[in-house]
């Protein structure tokens, strides 16, 4: 055929419009920061909450704070159930800068205030058979750490990024902030943490391909 | 060099370079080196990310041409 389809040529016309749209937005610098938000701490810049990337499963849930509650049970000798007041005024709080570094190539540094996981656990006497903590979300999100990791490292369970609120595109009311692993074990709008005997045990991406330990130093295709 | 010719070329180019990006995001630790550090993860995935533009078009040009 020497001529090209009049209907080919929208479609393409079209594409290349939607493209041209694309570009601006991936090219357009960030939204401006947040008001009173945090840009830098102890002399290293953070990056604004603004320019994180929404890459939820199913659209960023929302969440009625009054009728929020944290669930910390799975091997343990009490389970509890923590409002979002309780868990802010029941535990030391500890903040630190970390990177969130992302499958899909952006990494983006904040400031991150939270309680440890390891508090919570050990306020519901974690069994000592347990190896795994699961962590489970408001839309359905699961992922998994040892618990060897969450207790040595502290890891923080954020409320708070850069001195704000965290926002709901970040997983308000709670985030776990992962330190040293791939974005896909920071599991968003947490409502669950559970610790486990399975240490086999894979979450939504992991049991989709992607590393289980979700080191941050060995690419995330893996077992 | 006929127009197809130049169409099929540009595909190709592409193609390899959605590939190639691909695998700069998914295998960061081996591409970057490769390239010496010219594809780094970030560039990669922000290549990746604006190619689906170019790649449509040709395509959709590539099998006009060639149905």
């Amino acid at each position: 055929m020497d001529r090209l389809p009049p209907l080919l040529i929208i479609a393409a016309l079209v594409v290349a419009g939607v493209w041209a749209w694309d570009v601006h937005v991936h090219l357009s610098p960030p939204p401006a920061e947040l008001s009173g938000e945090l840009r830098e701490a102890n002399g290293t810049p953070l990056d604004s909450v603004s320019a994180y990337r929404e890459n939820s499963i199913h659209g960023p849930p929302s969440v009625d704070i009054a009728a929020f509650r944290l669930a910390v049970g799975g091997a343990v000798a009490r389970p509890l159930n923590y409002t979002y007041g309780q868990v802010l005024g029941g535990f030391s709080h500890e903040g630190r800068v970390v990177t969130l570094s992302c499958v899909e190539g952006w990494d983006e540094t904040s400031l991150f205030e939270g309680v440890a996981v390891i508090d919570l656990l050990e306020a519901s006497n974690v069994s000592p058979d347990a190896t795994t903590v699961v962590f489970s979300a408001l839309d359905g999100y699961t992922t998994s750490l040892p618990l060897s990791v969450v207790r040595d490292r502290r890891l923080l369970l954020a409320y708070r990024v850069n001195n704000l609120t965290l926002p709901r595109s970040l997983g308000y009311p709670f985030i776990l902030v992962a330190e040293d692993r791939w974005g896909y074990k920071w599991c968003r709008w947490v409502t669950g943490i559970e610790a486990s005997t399975d240490s086999k045990y894979r979450g939504y991406w992991e049991s989709r391909g992607y590393t289980n330990d979700g080191d941050i130093n060995r690419s995330f295709f893996g077992p | 060099m006929t127009p197809r010719r130049v169409l099929a070329l540009a595909l190709l180019a592409v193609s390899a370079l959605l590939l190639l990006t691909g695998f700069g995001i998914t295998h960061h630790e081996i591409i970057g080196p490769l390239t010496l550090g010219l594809l780094d993860k970030a560039t990669a995935q922000l290549v990746h990310t604006l190619l689906w533009g170019p790649f449509v078009v040709l395509l959709l040009l590539h099998c006009g041409r060639s149905l």
